[in-house]
């Protein structure tokens, strides 16, 4: 596991799919600041107008952008690649002729992926609020309801919200992980379970389809401004969890399936 | 070589899930046992529960059999801090809202929308509206309802004392219900049909049919909690129409005093606070400008009952932006309200929207929902109401 995850950590590839994240809350904070006098109220993603009164919004605003395209894009690089990048490389056979077993490996690489959902949201709250902190003033923040609460209470806050959006994202992992068992190819992996990422979203935007809704992953990923409200509205958290909770059981165990049935040869 | 046992965990998953989504579906369905009440120790029932206090999540749903409105407003569109199209959409769309209530005279009410909410607060002495995604909050001082309270049963003995026939006016919530149930009963049928579980709890179910034949309103149907009365959804049949046109109730209820904080509210630094007029204030400021020169008409009330049908008088539908004019040009372009600062893309939608909606009609322009009908006559005159358009028509040419 420990290995596992320095390797993973010690890639020149993840780094730069956080620092791409990194950006993302960078580049709205200094664009609001840069152009701060005319701003057209209403407009733009959420929250983006409380920026100037509060940098501690700038999390928040890059938290909307990043959850329908950046962290789908950076999960499904990482949880394409735990299987087939393996395979890619010829290593799998190698990793295998140790006695660790292929439900281990296949956990291993699943905790790494949901490791990196978690340290990737976190990347876009922590900068967001340091870079929001240095460009704007601070002060207690409003809620939606209204409320108001201390810095110290908002963190509280923010740490709950980045672990609903880890959870958010972990059917999608599970998802990632079963394609990667498919393919030797990891490109392919990658692509389809971002491209799987945006057709749910794009399910989820249809009317029509309203029946499917309930059962798409994507459904809960911007319910994280359930936190934001005073008192906290938890049912989203709950839903979300089993939903994802389904999503893993069924992949995981697909991915279980493909896995341990496979003729490794490469 | 067989390995194929391996995939059975992935076919077992799928059918776990599909039979606890069927099962959970089936416990809900499931009618609990109940000691049998008549229809009127049920109105009774929810006439006592006015005081209580509880908490919980209300889902709303409407299929009125209109193009969705709330796609032609974009979120955080101009539009919503206009009152009507406010009231409209909150009435229109399906929402999901968290409602605190502890007693008659506090409550609040937050409209959970995605990435934003909308507040009303209403505590012994001030009601508040909040709306996070303008950052614009409205403050109303309420009247001392003790004063009040002192005043009206002053002016009401005063009242009975000139009057000896009020002096039965009803006192206990039993004798309101009495009441209530006598007003309704010459054209609505009330029963109780049987039981249900709404948001985990028994429930009754107090059916309300009209029997008037004109209105579009099938039937009313209202779930009461068995062991407070309190109401915990209403669903409103169309006729016609197999899906409920309206539906709004508790998915999740919490019979305990909601912590006495939530009814505090003060607007965040940086929103912008409007103060709403009190009673007296805008009474005076009438006064100040003195009365109009002539009252406008009233509103006339054709029919009774569940198929009565409002007449606005020939202008108001000028006044309301509603002039329909002549030719193409004037036409459906005035229907809606353009005010300066809307973005014309949007007005162009909603226009393109009401188009779609409105029918011609013999003397004007009729708007058919599942639930309610509206006419604007050629000359200006709005008529509405709870039944068919042809109605409206045949009132109209009266």
């Amino acid at each position: 596991m420990l290995s596992e995850v320095t390797v993973l950590f010690r890639r020149l590839r993840t780094w730069a799919m956080i620092g791409a994240l990194a950006l993302i809350p960078i580049l709205i904070a200094v664009v609001v600041r840069v152009s701060s006098d005319g701003s057209a109220s209403g407009r733009g993603p959420a929250f983006l107008n409380s920026i100037t009164e509060n940098g501690l919004f700038v999390s928040l605003t890059a938290l909307t952008v990043a959850i329908p395209l950046f962290l789908p894009l950076t999960i499904g690089v990482v949880a394409g690649d735990t299987i087939a990048g393996e395979a890619n490389l010829g290593t799998l056979r190698y990793l295998l002729v140790a006695p660790a077993g292929r439900i281990r490996l296949l956990l291993v690489k699943y905790a790494g992926a949901a490791l990196f959902c978690f340290v990737a949201t976190l990347t876009v709250v922590i900068t967001g609020a340091i870079i929001g902190a240095l460009l704007f003033p601070v002060g207690p923040v409003t809620l939606l309801s209204g409320d108001t609460v201390g810095i110290g209470g908002y963190f509280g806050r923010l740490l709950l919200l980045a672990l609903y959006v880890t959870v958010s994202l972990m059917g999608l992992s599970a998802i990632g992980l079963f394609i990667s068992t498919l393919t030797t190819i990891p490109v392919g992996a990658m692509a389809a379970t971002a491209a799987l990422a945006a057709v749910a979203q794009i399910l989820g935007a249809l009317p029509q389809l309203e029946w499917l809704h309930p059962w798409l992953f994507t459904n809960y990923w911007l319910g994280f401004a359930d936190f934001l409200r005073q008192p906290i509205v938890w049912s989203s958290f709950i839903d979300n969890a089993v939903l994802q909770t389904g999503y893993i059981a069924v992949f995981g165990t697909l991915a279980y399936g493909r896995f341990s049935t496979k003729d490794i040869l490469s | 070589m067989n390995k194929n046992w391996r995939w059975l965990p992935a076919g077992i998953v799928p059918v776990v899930i599909v039979a606890a989504a069927v099962s959970g579906s089936a416990v809900a369905e499931a009618q609990p046992q109940l000691p049998a009440k008549t229809a009127q120790e049920l109105l009774e029932f929810v006439a006592t529960s006015s005081d209580d206090a509880y908490s919980g999540t209300v889902e709303q749903s409407s299929d009125l059999g209109l193009p969705d409105i709330g796609m032609a407003t974009p979120p955080g569109g101009t539009s919503s801090s206009d009152p009507t199209s406010m009231a409209l959409e909150l009435l229109t769309g399906d929402h999901t809202a968290q409602v605190y209530v502890d007693g008659p005279d506090k409550a609040r009410v937050q409209v959970l929308d995605q990435l934003a909410q909308r507040d009303v607060v209403v505590n012994t002495t001030d009601a508040w509206y909040y709306d996070s995604q303008s950052n614009e909050a409205t403050h109303a001082v309420l009247p001392d309802q003790d004063a009040a309270k002192a005043e009206l049963e002053a002016k009401l003995q005063q009242k009975a004392a000139e009057y000896p026939e009020l002096q039965n006016v009803p006192r206990t919530p039993a004798e309101l219900a009495q009441t209530f149930l006598a007003r309704i009963d010459p054209s609505t049928e009330v029963a109780v049909d049987g039981t249900s579980r709404v948001a985990g709890r028994s429930a009754y179910q107090l059916l309300l049919t009209p029997e008037d034949p004109a209105t579009l309103i099938g039937s009313i149907a209202v779930s009461v909690d068995a062991e407070t009365g309190v109401p915990l959804s209403v669903t409103v049949q169309a006729k016609g129409q197999e899906d409920p046109a309206f539906t709004a109730g508790f998915s999740a209820v919490d019979f305990s005093t909601p912590d006495a904080g939530i009814f505090d509210f003060t607007p965040p630094a940086g929103a912008t606070v409007t103060e709403a007029p009190t009673a007296d204030e805008a009474r005076a400021k009438l006064e100040a400008e003195g009365a109009p020169a002539e009252t406008p008409e009233q509103p006339t009330v054709i029919g009774e009952d569940w198929s009565t049908i409002v007449e606005l008088p020939a202008g108001s539908a000028g006044q309301l932006g509603l002039d329909l004019g002549d030719g193409e040009a004037a036409g459906m372009g005035e229907i809606m309200e353009i005010k300066p600062g809307m973005d014309p893309e949007e007005v162009a939608g909603a226009q393109a929207l009401l188009q779609q909606a409105l029918t011609e009609v013999d003397g004007g322009k009729a708007l058919q929902t599942s639930l309610v009908s509206v006419l604007v006559t050629d000359d200006g005159r709005i008529l509405a109401g709870a039944v068919g358009v042809d109605q409206l028509v045949a009132a109209a040419q009266q």
